[in-house]
């Protein structure tokens, strides 16, 4: 298992299929804030995110986006209206969440650090800028 | 004006072009609140396809579901084609769209699994199946949310552009209004620069007008004045300039014309100068020729036989054109000839005289030729002829000067012979008065010598040497020199007669045969005293009408004639007849007479012989000829020098 930042809580993961094996912080908050749609090899970026009652999703946004939840909420309100981005879609479960990283080439999400992957996921390395 | 229609043609152009874009904008607006309208239908049929994604797992039938999510998938894919056709021109929207089809195809395609597997969802047991399930229909939502973002990013695009719109024309809101402003200031600039050039160049018109007024009164009548504009001003100026013309060319004709009078004038001295026919024709060749620009000329009077025309000058032309028509006819086909005759003057331009074959051309090529009658007192004396080079037509100031110089030309001429006659006229009374003063001393000086002889006996009383036969012979002398006074006093009287065109005749019906013998009879003792006596020989006699005084001091001049110049020998006198001519003929022996005085004899005071002892007025046969002329009769001699002369005295019956 990769080191990665707040790896005592939860762990980045994406395709099978995706080459890359670790993502800048940066990059990272910008497939999750909709800024950047695609991967350095063109494949459509499709962050999956968890429900606002999963604890996992409490420290992705504590620790890695940096903002509340009312924060991002407010902040999904704004890209709609002069966007048109739509939050991602928010998964129930760690093993719904690799499913669908699984089915989508450019997926990628996060799952807590005890879950266990099925082949069609990898993890990726966040690397701290 | 039509400057001024153009420019309002092209206001209303750029006014059109400047909202153009505004139409357009407006267009474009139309155009996207229908997306914005297409765009709106489609969120909202996938805002029900969600709904009915949603309650997929309450609803037990699915096929019910499925109806109305294709139906609704189809509705949307609908509207996003129809919204292609729409954007025409926007490529980022036609992108969009697109992109939202693919998503909706995407989502077609993963509805079936979703659809087929819910067909086999009592078969479902396993927890895993489910979450397969589940994770099937959050795919499917991702696509929705897909095609969503893409319909929503579309929204904002079209907003976007719309407000980009409306701001432009909220911005552009005055525009028209300034561009109208804009447009009538510079319609009013164009209309006020128009009406000032058209002020300023109606008054330097009426100033150029005023200017040219004033040098045409100082006398330029080069000048015209300068036309700025075909208005009315223009063309009042083009009628002054063409005045002008007029004036100059009046002024032109009238110089002419004072030129040709001064030269007529100048003519007219010249020709009050000339004393001669000649001086005359050298005035006309040197002064109104020339003066004319003529080319050719020529002057023909009509000769002493009217019937006869005589060309007394000629130029331009060669001498065998001269000596050709020298004399010739006064009926002869020429213009001339026919001016002469008509008494009226012809013009005429070359093409005009073919009729005339005989006429001599004076020039290659076209030219005029005027023939004006030189008329005196309605006589007509001649004519001049002038031609020019060119085929023109004279105008009426040349053909006055040509009848004005024609006029003074015969009026110079007619004075000029009656100067010359009366010249000839003063040297034959000089002449006559020199011979007959000598002639009529040289019978009174022997007269005077017999009187005073006879006087001088009486005074010294020595009547006895006055025997008779001495008084008798002074008598016969006296009566003698007398006799010859008197003839020489009938000579002249007849000679008085001739030229004052009296001498009339008598005419009485005689036998010429009678008549000559008796003045052969008459003279008998002449022709006996001067030892010649006179053979008559009469072969056939005529009785005719004629002056019977008159044609017998034909005869007895021709007899004394004969016995004076050819003395001592025989004189012949023969007469003879020929048709209704009766021919007599005087032949002496004498010394003859040569063939140059053989007309000379015929002429007024000339004699042959320069003998001084041969007296007479040198009248005699001057009279004869007058005499039978005058009976429509001729005299002549024939004459070879010292073998005496034949004298023939023709004369008609009657």
């Amino acid at each position: 298992m990769p080191r990665s930042w707040g790896a005592d809580d939860i762990v980045f993961i994406v395709n099978q299929k995706n080459p890359l094996t670790k993502i800048g912080q940066k990059e990272l908050l910008g497939y999750f804030m909709k800024k950047d749609r695609t991967w350095p090899d063109g494949t459509a970026v499709r962050f999956f995110d968890h429900r606002d009652d999963n604890k996992s999703r409490d420290v992705f946004l504590k620790k890695f986006v940096g903002k509340t939840l009312r924060e991002v909420e407010l902040y999904w309100i704004g890209e709609k209206i002069y966007t048109g981005h739509i939050a991602p879609i928010q998964i129930t479960s760690d093993s719904m969440m690799a499913r669908m990283v699984g089915r989508f080439p450019g997926g990628v999400g996060y799952v807590s650090k005890k879950f266990r992957l099925p082949k069609d996921v990898k993890y990726i390395e966040v690397v701290k800028e | 004006m039509l400057s001024i229609i153009v420019f309002i043609l092209l206001c209303f152009l750029t006014i059109y072009i400047s909202n153009y874009n505004q139409l357009q904008d407006i267009q474009t607006l139309n155009t996207a609140n229908l997306l914005l309208s297409l765009n709106t239908q489609a969120i909202e049929s996938l805002n029900s396809t969600e709904q009915n994604m949603n309650v997929i797992f309450v609803r037990k039938d699915v096929s019910e579901l499925r109806y109305r999510f294709e139906e609704n998938l189809k509705v949307t894919k609908r509207l996003l084609y129809d919204s292609i056709l729409q954007s025409k021109d926007d490529d980022i929207l036609t992108t969009h769209l697109n992109n939202a089809i693919l998503a909706l195809d995407d989502l077609e395609s993963n509805h079936e699994i979703i659809f087929r597997k819910l067909k086999n969802i009592h078969n479902i047991s396993s927890q895993s199946q489910i979450e397969e399930l589940n994770a099937d229909l959050l795919v499917a939502s991702q696509y929705l949310m897909d095609a969503k973002e893409i319909l929503r990013k579309i929204q904002i695009h079209i907003t976007k552009q719309n407000d980009d719109i409306f701001s432009y024309l909220y911005k552009n809101r005055y525009r028209p209004l300034i561009l109208a402003i804009s447009l009538f200031l510079l319609f009013l600039t164009f209309v006020l620069t128009i009406g000032w050039a058209m002020a300023r160049n109606a008054s330097r018109s009426i100033l150029n007008l005023l200017d040219a007024t004033e040098k045409v009164a100082q006398g330029n009548l080069n000048y015209q004045a300068p036309i700025i504009e075909k208005d009315e001003i223009g063309r009042v100026t083009n009628a002054f300039n063409r005045m002008i013309t007029s004036l100059r060319a009046n002024r032109t004709q009238l110089k002419l014309a004072i030129d040709r009078m001064t030269r007529l004038q100048t003519i007219t001295e010249s020709f009050s100068e000339a004393l001669t026919p000649d001086q005359v024709f050298d005035v006309v060749f040197a002064q109104a020729f020339e003066s004319m620009e003529a080319t050719t000329g020529s002057i023909v009077l009509v000769s002493e036989d009217p019937n006869f025309l005589e060309l007394k000058r000629l130029v331009g032309y060669s001498e065998e054109v001269f000596n050709k028509w020298k004399r010739f006819p006064t009926s002869s086909n020429i213009p001339v000839a026919e001016a002469i005759r008509t008494g009226e003057a012809k013009f005429l331009k070359s093409n005009m005289l073919e009729k005339y074959s005989d006429l001599e051309r004076p020039m290659e090529g076209p030219y005029a030729i005027a023939y004006i009658p030189l008329r005196v007192e309605g006589k007509s004396l001649g004519a001049l002829s002038f031609s020019f080079p060119t085929n023109k037509e004279f105008d009426q100031l040349e053909r006055d000067f040509m009848i004005s110089l024609a006029r003074q030309c015969a009026q110079a001429i007619h004075r000029s012979q009656l100067y010359d006659n009366a010249q000839k006229a003063i040297e034959v009374r000089d002449e006559f008065l020199s011979i007959a003063s000598h002639e009529l001393r040289t019978p009174l000086t022997p007269l005077k010598m017999q009187i005073q002889g006879m006087a001088r006996q009486l005074e010294n009383e020595n009547s006895a040497a006055l025997t008779p036969e001495r008084l008798f012979k002074m008598i016969e002398t006296s009566d003698r020199q007398i006799t010859r006074l008197s003839v020489l006093i009938d000579d002249l009287l007849d000679v008085t007669r001739i030229s004052a065109g009296k001498l009339s005749l008598n005419k009485e019906f005689f036998s010429m045969k009678e008549m000559i013998i008796d003045v052969v009879a008459q003279y008998s003792h002449q022709f006996k005293h001067s030892q010649s006596p006179v053979e008559i020989k009469i072969e056939d006699d005529m009785i005719g009408s004629w002056d019977k005084v008159r044609i017998e001091q034909v005869i007895i001049n021709l007899l004394t004639n004969a016995a004076k110049y050819a003395p001592k020998k025989p004189i012949i006198t023969t007469v003879t007849k020929s048709g209704s001519i009766i021919k007599i003929q005087v032949k002496d022996q004498g010394p003859g007479i040569s063939l140059d005085n053989q007309d000379r004899i015929f002429k007024r005071f000339e004699r042959v012989s320069d003998k001084q002892n041969i007296g007479g007025l040198g009248l005699g046969l001057y009279i004869c000829k007058q005499i039978v002329e005058a009976h429509h009769g001729r005299i002549y001699v024939q004459s070879v020098l010292g073998e005496g002369s034949t004298f023939t005295v023709e004369l008609p019956e009657k």
